[in-house]
C-alpha cells in the first residue's frame, strides 16, 4: 500500500484500488478537482513528474507506488501567481535580452551566445507560463489574459533561430533589440492591469 | 533615392580620387550602381543597411537593418580613444562607425582603415556622405591589398606617427563573414599594438655622469672634433652617419633635408636600431644636420623623448625656414653667434644659449719653425678664406631682381659695411623706415635669399677691399677660384683652398702674419680662424668683434684693426717687431688651451644640458 499526501497533509482515500499510476490518479483527481481546487504539482515517490512525464508514470504498477504527493491551488489564485511570477521574471529576461543584443553587435560572440541561450530558455518558460495561465483562464471561461500579445511569438522565434543558424548576430541583435524586447515589454505593461483584475475580483467574492 | 546616390557617389568619388587616387582610379572605370558580393538593405528608418555573401558562401548582415547610425553610435560609445594612439578599424561596412567617430574624435587623430572589399567600399561611397571622415587630415585607407601588405603598411605608418600604439577596433560582422582574411591580419595587428620598440626606447635620460651620445655624422669639420672632445671627457659616442650635403655646396647655403633626403623611412629604421641598442641620453648633431625641415624627425625624437643638442656653427636663418615645425622642448639649441639667441627664442625655442667655436688643440699645434714641412708657405702676410663669388652669384639668382630691389639692396650693402654688428634683417628695417623702402618679395624664401645675398656680398666686397689694401705687403691669398676674378692675379699671389686638417696648420705655423676678416654673417660672433690661428701659436690680426673682448684680453693676447688704414699701419708694425709678434701669439695660445678648445665647449654644453634636465 502506498502514502497519498495532499498539501503535505496525509490523506486516506477509499477505493484507491487499480492496476496503475493512471488509474489511482483518475480516482484520486476526481476526489481533488473541484472548480475552485485544481492539482498543481506531483510527486510520486519522491519525484516531480511533469505533464510531459506523466504517460510514462501511467502505466506503472500500484505494487511500485511507495508515495504520492499533490499540491493544489485555486485556479485564480493559480493565475495571479502566474503573472507575478512572469512579471518578475520580466524584469531579468528584458535587461538580459538587451545585453545579449549588445554583445551581439559588439562581437563578443561567446558570451552572448550563451547569455542569449539563457534567454532563449527563459522565453520558453514565460511563454509556456503565459500560455497555461491563459488556457486555465480561457478554460474557466475567462477571456484571454494577454489578448493577441502572444501571437508574434512563432514568428519570432522562428525568425531568431534562423538567424541564429546562419550565424548572423547582426539580425539576431536586430530580431532582440527590436522584436523580442519590444514584445516584452508589452507584455510586462499588460500583465499588472491582469493582476489587479483577479485581485480585484477575489476582493468581491 | 537614385538621384541621391548619384550625388553621394560623386562627392565621395572626387574626395577619394584627390586623395586615393590609385584606389579611386578602379572604382570609376566600374558601374557605380553595381557592387558583386554586397546587397543594400533599405533599413525601417529609411537608412541604408547591407549584407555580404561571406567566404562561407552565406549573407552576412553588417549594419542594423533597423537603425544603422543608432547602432554605430552604441559601437562608438565602447572604444576607448586615445590621442596618442593610432584607432585602426579592421572592416569599413557602409562607413557608419567611421563617420560617428568622426564627430567626436580630434581632427588630427591618426586613422587607419582596413577593408579587405572594394565593391563594399564602393558601396559605401555611393551610399552615405563619406565626405567629413574621407577629409580626416590622418586618415590612411587600406583597401583591397594582401592581408601581409597591410600589415605591412600598418608597421609604416606607426613609424610615421612616432610607433604610437595601435588602437585595434574590429567589425564583428565583416570579421565574421572573411575570417580567412580578417583573423590574421587582427593578429598581426595587435600583437604590434603595443610598440615594444617604443617602450624600450623609453628609457631614463641623464642619470649617470657618463653619458651615450649618439652623433649624427654629416662630415662637417665640426663634428670631428666634438666627438674627440666627447670621448675625452669620458663619455660614450656612438656615430650614425646622415647624408652629406652636396659636394661645392657653400656652407650658408642651407642644409639639405638630409635625413628626408636619404627616404626618410631607411634613416628612420637606422636610428631607431641605434637607438634600442645604445639608448643614448641625447643626441647631438651640428646645424641640425639630418633633420628635415618640415620637422618629422623632431616630432618622433620629441615623442620618444629624446633630447636633441644642436651647435649652430652657421646662421640657422638658412636652415629654420620652417622653424615652427622644429620646436621641441626637448631641443637644445647653442648659437656660436649671439643674437641669434634672442632670435630663435622669438621663434619659440626655448632652449637656446651662446656657445662660441672653439679649436682641436690636436690639429692646430705649433710646429717648430725651423721645421721643413713649413717651408712651402712660408709667408709675411697671409689670408685665407672665401671670396664668396659663387656664392654671391648663387644667392642673387635665387630673388626676382628689380629697380627696387637693387636700390634697396645697395642702401643695405653700404650700411652693412658701415656697421658690422648690425644684423641684415635690422638694416632692411631700418630702410623701409628711413626711407620708405619695403623688400618688394612676398615670399619668405625670396626675402631670405634676399637677406643671404645682400650679407654675401657685403662680405665680399669687404674682403676685397681688405686684401687689396694689403697689396705692398705681398699678401698670399689661399681660396676658391672666385679670387682671380675678384682682385688681380698679377698683384696678389693666389693659391688654392687648403685642407683644413694637414694644411691650413702648416700656414698658420708658417704665416708671420695672418689676417682675419670676419663674414658679416656674423655680427658679433669670432670665426674659426681665430681660435685656430692661436693655438698654432700664429700672429693674428683680425677686425674687432664683439664677442673678441670676452674671449681675448685685447692688446695682450689679440690684436683687431677697426679699418683698412689701421689694418696697413698694424701690419706694417708687427711684421718689423717678431718678439712683440711672439709674445702677443703665446698669450693667445695659453689662452686658448685654457679656455677655447672643443674639450671646454663640450663640457659647457654637457653641463648645461643637465643643469636644465635635472
Amino acid at each position: 500500500m502506498f502514502d497519498v499526501k495532499v498539501d503535505g497533509q496525509q490523506r486516506e482515500f477509499k477505493g484507491l484500488a487499480g492496476s496503475n499510476f493512471g488509474e489511482v490518479m483518475d480516482r484520486l483527481c476526481q476526489e481533488i478537482v473541484t472548480p475552485n481546487r485544481v492539482i498543481t504539482a506531483v510527486k510520486v515517490n519522491g519525484e516531480e513528474i511533469t505533464s510531459e512525464m506523466q504517460s510514462k508514470y501511467c502505466s506503472l504498477p500500484t505494487d511500485q507506488l511507495k508515495s504520492i504527493e499533490m499540491e493544489t491551488a485555486n485556479p485564480e489564485q493559480l493565475i495571479r501567481q502566474n503573472l507575478l511570477s512572469a512579471a518578475d521574471y520580466l524584469t531579468r529576461l528584458i535587461p538580459a535580452s538587451e545585453e545579449a543584443a549588445e554583445m551581439f553587435r559588439l562581437g563578443e560572440e561567446m558570451g552572448a551566445n550563451e547569455l542569449y541561450a539563457q534567454c532563449v530558455e527563459g522565453f520558453r518558460w514565460l511563454v509556456r507560463l503565459l500560455r497555461g495561465s491563459d488556457r486555465l483562464q480561457q478554460l474557466r471561461g475567462g477571456e484571454s489574459l494577454l489578448g493577441d500579445h502572444l501571437s508574434p511569438v512563432p514568428q519570432i522565434t522562428d525568425e531568431m533561430f534562423q538567424a541564429q543558424r546562419d550565424q548572423d548576430w547582426v539580425m539576431l541583435a536586430d530580431l532582440l533589440e527590436y522584436e523580442l524586447i519590444p514584445l516584452l515589454k508589452k507584455w510586462q505593461k499588460a500583465i499588472p492591469p491582469a493582476i489587479q483584475q483577479r485581485k480585484e475580483k477575489q476582493e468581491c467574492k | 533615392m537614385e538621384k541621391l546616390d548619384s550625388e553621394i557617389w560623386e562627392k565621395n568619388i572626387k574626395l577619394l580620387a584627390d586623395r586615393w587616387p590609385d584606389l579611386a582610379a578602379p572604382l570609376l572605370q566600374e558601374n557605380a550602381f553595381f557592387s558583386p558580393g554586397v546587397r543594400l538593405i533599405d533599413c525601417r528608418c529609411g537608412a541604408k543597411s547591407c549584407q555580404v555573401e561571406g567566404e562561407s558562401g552565406s549573407w552576412i548582415t553588417l549594419h542594423s537593418t533597423y537603425n544603422p547610425w543608432r547602432e554605430a553610435e552604441e559601437i562608438a560609445k565602447h572604444i576607448e580613444l586615445k590621442n596618442d594612439q593610432i584607432l585602426v578599424l579592421v572592416g569599413i561596412g557602409l562607413g557608419y562607425l567611421p563617420l560617428v567617430l568622426t564627430k567626436t574624435i580630434p581632427q588630427e587623430q591618426a586613422m587607419i582603415i582596413v577593408e579587405r572589399n572594394t565593391q563594399l567600399l564602393k558601396a559605401a561611397l555611393r551610399c552615405l556622405d563619406l565626405s567629413d571622415f574621407l577629409s580626416l587630415p590622418n586618415l590612411s585607407l587600406l583597401v583591397g591589398e594582401e592581408p601581409a601588405q597591410m600589415v605591412k603598411q600598418t608597421g609604416k605608418i606607426q613609424l610615421k606617427y612616432c610607433l604610437r600604439d595601435l588602437n585595434v577596433v574590429e567589425h564583428p560582422p565583416t570579421v565574421r563573414a572573411f575570417p580567412s582574411f580578417y583573423r590574421p591580419v587582427l593578429k598581426q595587428l595587435r600583437r604590434c599594438s603595443r610598440s615594444e620598440l617604443r617602450r624600450r626606447i623609453f628609457y631614463p635620460k641623464v642619470r649617470s655622469e657618463k653619458l651615450n651620445i649618439l652623433v649624427f655624422d654629416s662630415g662637417y669639420f665640426t663634428l670631428r672634433e666634438s666627438v674627440r672632445a666627447l670621448e675625452m671627457l669620458n663619455h660614450s659616442v656612438e656615430v650614425l652617419s646622415v647624408p652629406r650635403p652636396q659636394q661645392g655646396q657653400e656652407q650658408v647655403d642651407g642644409q639639405e633635408d638630409g635625413g628626408a633626403r636619404e627616404c626618410g623611412e631607411n634613416f628612420v629604421k637606422r636610428l631607431l636600431t641605434k637607438i634600442t641598442s645604445f639608448k643614448p641620453h641625447f643626441i647631438f648633431t651640428v646645424n641640425h644636420l639630418g633633420f628635415d625641415k618640415e620637422g618629422k624627425l623632431t616630432e618622433l625624437l620629441t615623442q620618444l623623448q629624446i633630447p636633441v643638442l644642436c651647435w649652430y656653427v652657421d646662421s640657422p636663418s638658412y636652415i629654420l625656414e620652417n622653424h615652427e615645425r622644429n620646436l621641441s622642448l626637448l631641443l637644445y639649441i647653442f648659437v656660436w653667434e649671439k643674437h641669434y639667441v634672442e632670435k630663435l627664442k622669438n621663434l619659440g625655442f626655448r632652449n637656446v644659449y651662446y656657445l662660441p667655436l672653439a679649436t682641436d688643440p690636436e690639429v692646430f699645434r705649433r710646429i717648430p719653425s725651423h721645421h721643413r714641412c713649413l717651408d712651402s708657405y712660408r709667408c709675411d702676410v697671409s689670408f685665407v678664406g672665401n671670396s664668396m663669388v659663387k656664392a654671391v652669384e648663387k644667392w642673387f639668382r635665387k630673388f626676382p631682381h628689380s629697380p627696387a630691389a637693387e636700390k634697396i639692396g645697395q642702401l643695405a650693402i653700404q650700411m652693412q659695411r658701415r656697421s658690422h654688428q648690425t644684423p641684415m634683417e635690422e638694416i632692411l628695417s631700418r630702410i623701409k623706415s628711413e626711407y620708405g623702402l619695403s623688400i618688394p618679395f612676398e615670399h619668405d624664401e625670396a626675402i631670405i635669399a634676399f637677406e643671404s645675398a645682400l650679407v654675401l656680398k657685403s662680405t665680399q666686397e669687404y674682403r676685397r677691399e681688405l686684401v687689396e689694401a694689403l697689396e705692398e705687403f705681398g699678401l698670399h691669398i689661399y681660396g676658391d677660384e672666385g679670387w682671380f676674378s675678384l682682385v688681380s692675379p698679377e698683384k696678389f699671389a693666389l693659391f688654392p683652398p687648403l685642407d683644413y686638417y694637414t694644411q691650413l696648420p702648416l700656414l698658420y705655423n708658417a704665416s708671420k702674419v695672418n689676417l682675419n676678416a670676419t663674414s658679416f654673417q656674423m655680427n658679433s660672433a669670432v670665426n674659426q680662424r681665430v681660435f685656430d690661428v692661436a693655438a698654432c701659436g700664429g700672429f693674428l690680426l683680425t677686425d674687432c668683434q664683439p664677442d673678441m673682448q670676452e674671449l681675448f684680453e685685447l692688446g695682450r693676447e689679440a690684436i683687431c684693426y677697426q679699418d683698412r688704414e689701421q689694418l696697413k699701419e698694424l701690419v706694417k708694425f708687427y711684421l718689423q717687431h717678431p718678439q712683440q709678434r711672439a709674445e702677443i701669439a703665446r698669450q693667445a695660445r695659453e689662452r686658448v688651451l685654457a679656455e677655447h678648445t672643443y674639450l671646454h665647449r663640450m663640457e659647457k654644453m654637457i653641463s648645461v644640458f643637465k643643469e636644465e634636465m635635472s
